[in-house]
């Protein structure tokens, strides 16, 4: 196995491509989840998890059910997307009934951002990028894994900075999540210093 | 129980017509698709090689590359894809080039690279203006093809070499795009690694 | 008389873009050029009204336990069929709108629209409000888009707008730029409405 490969991916998805603040993927959570650090943090654990998941489920329907390897067909163009936002949907639900029932402490604390979950783009993105990237299994669940947490790192920074905002004074017509997406925009301004890692 | 039954079955009747709508539609569209996949890949290789009169393909250990004869049925030359992992995409080049290899032409054929960055690389020059609808001005047209692909032309692909500055005259310098100097190595990289790997293979037939 | 309501709500007063905040990614992914805004804001506007208008349909069928994975069928079906149309017709557009074709299915405006009116309303309705809602969403694509193509490089819908002798902000077209003319449009519409509600 090729652990420098693993490394690059993982350090190209948390910082220098990362999710939220070059690749655009999960908008909607950065700014509606953010507004408190200990939600933000629920959120990105549960993202994590289900986005480690659905990046392994997801490759096996992609590699043994939608274009398996004896070649005899390719249903990737037809039924990719529906295959995909299904099974995250429905692994979204699974998971939730399993730790409703073996893990309750923590149903209580992640529960409620597990149906949000479903239409985060980033875990659908995350799939989708795992198969047009060509990665391989063990390359696939790195990258899940290295997204969900450039994807809790950024939730994260803005939660911490948001609540300080709260008692800042802001012009009116900026209140809310207009200053939120300029505090992202100094943040992804930030984040584009982190480009020349990968350069070597 | 009851319910559960009517759920599962609710659904399956739902996916059922989705997947049959689906797969009646893809018949009709299916060869226009497969054909713009392809017509990517044969409209780069005819570019890149002048319009050749016929296109061998060869494909071992992935490598894949064409040979171009002309009208004469004399030899014109090879067309290999070349790929390199760029900034935060694969970048995919078709580079055509002689036995000695020399450049004819190339056109990168896939890349998503940073837009107004890397993504230069695919960004033809223009000099036509909006006021040009108001003005009726009619301007001349510049060259189709992407100024940082043009670069490449004509060149020696073990000279090639990425500068900063604007490149000197009958050098292999080629000068990068404005800010995006990982995808411009990247591209000069994959051009260098095929064509290498193509002469190695022809050389040793 | 509901049927103007219901389009003045889709562009001005519930505009999807800057007064929901719905469906923020592709807002802000696709938005490097005003081309690619409008492929985007039309292609979201075919599904959202034919999902709408299949939601409204078949609401009286479908279970409310299982409404949601069978919306989420109906989008996903129409979202390939988009698909489908950019891969055989429109390659250029294909390329640069990418992974945000199939990301339409998780734009939460569709599922929105789907829950809170599509299945409420009749089918004729259900279509205004999507024709509406994706008006008011291409509107806005197109209005971030033009203000980051023209800031960014000089553009606008690739043609120049200032001599070429001046150099454009990169910043726009760049990922923060993104964000940051969200930020300031959004600030200016408050600063309308504002205006609005105390005159």
């Amino acid at each position: 196995m090729d652990f420098g490969r693993l490394f690059v991916i993982a350090i190209s998805a948390i910082f220098v491509n990362n999710f939220v603040l070059a690749r655009f993927l999960g908008i909607c959570p950065y700014l509606g989840v953010s507004k408190k650090w200990d939600s933000a943090l629920g959120m990105g654990i549960a993202v994590i998890f289900v986005m480690t998941l659905a990046s392994f489920i997801t490759w096996i329907v992609q590699h043994f059910l939608l274009a398996p390897p004896s070649g005899k067909y390719d249903l990737t163009d037809i039924l990719q997307t529906i295959a995909f936002i299904l099974t995250i949907a429905a692994l979204v639900q699974f998971v939730e009934i399993v730790m409703k029932k073996a893990m309750p402490d923590l149903y209580k604390a992640l529960g409620i951002y597990l149906p949000l979950i479903t239409t985060n783009c980033a875990i659908l993105g995350v799939t989708l990028l795992n198969i047009k990237n060509d990665y391989n299994l063990i390359e696939s669940i790195v990258f899940g894994i290295s997204a969900g947490v450039g994807f809790t790192l950024a939730l994260l920074m803005m939660a911490s900075i948001r609540e300080r905002l709260e008692s800042a004074k802001v012009p009116k017509v900026f209140k809310g999540i207009a200053i939120a997406l300029i505090v992202a925009a100094l943040m992804s301004l930030s984040f584009t210093g982190f480009s020349g890692l990968i350069a070597e | 129980m009851k319910d559960t039954m009517k759920f599962v079955i609710t659904l399956l009747l739902v996916t059922l017509i989705s997947a049959f709508v689906l797969s009646f539609l893809y018949s009709k569209v299916q060869d226009k698709i497969e054909a713009q996949k392809k017509a990517a890949e044969n409209d780069a290789i005819n570019f890149v090689l002048d319009d050749p009169a016929e296109i061998e393909k060869f494909e071992e250990d992935g490598l894949k590359y064409w040979k171009g004869t002309d009208k004469k049925g004399v030899f014109s030359g090879y067309a290999v894809l070349c790929e390199a992992p760029g900034f935060s995409s694969t970048i995919k080049i078709i580079a055509g080039c002689n036995e000695d290899g020399r450049i004819i032409k190339i056109k990168i054929i896939d890349q998503a690279e940073t837009p107004g960055l890397g993504a230069n690389m695919e960004v033809v020059q223009t000099n036509k203006y909006i006021w040009d609808f108001i003005t009726g001005k009619k301007r001349e047209a510049v060259s189709p093809i992407p100024f940082f692909q043009e670069q490449f032309f004509g060149k020696s692909y073990g000279e090639l070499r990425v500068v900063k500055e604007p490149p000197k005259e009958g050098s292999g310098e080629i000068e990068t795009l404005t800010g995006a100097t990982i995808s411009s190595q990247a591209a000069v990289d994959a051009i260098k690694a095929g064509i290498g790997k193509l002469l190695e293979r022809e050389g040793s037939k | 008389m509901k049927v103007l309501k219901i389009i003045k709500n889709g562009i001005l007063s519930e505009n999807p873009v800057f007064r929901l905040l719905l469906g923020l990614c592709p807002t802000l992914a696709v938005t490097t050029s005003a081309n690619n805004a409008i492929g985007m804001g039309l292609a979201t506007t075919f599904v959202l009204v034919m999902s709408n208008v299949i939601v409204s349909m078949i609401k009286g069928f479908i279970p409310a336990k299982v409404r949601i994975p069978a919306f989420i069928v109906v989008i996903a079906t129409f979202v390939t069929i988009v698909q489908f149309v950019m891969a055989g017709f429109l390659p250029e557009l294909n390329k640069s709108l990418g992974l945000f074709i199939p990301l339409i299915v998780v734009n939460c405006i569709i599922m929105g629209r789907a829950e809170a009116f599509a299945s409420k309303n009749n089918t004729f309705l259900a279509a205004v409000d999507g024709i509406a809602m994706g008006i008011g969403f291409t509107l806005a694509l197109t209005l971030i888009g033009g203000v980051r193509e023209i800031l960014g490089s000089n553009t606008f819908f690739g043609y120049l707008v200032l001599p070429q002798s001046y150099k454009p902000m990169l910043f726009f077209i760049l990922s923060p730029g993104g964000f940051f003319t969200m930020g300031v449009l959004l600030a200016f519409f408050n600063w309308i409405s504002s205006r609005k509600k105390e005159a």
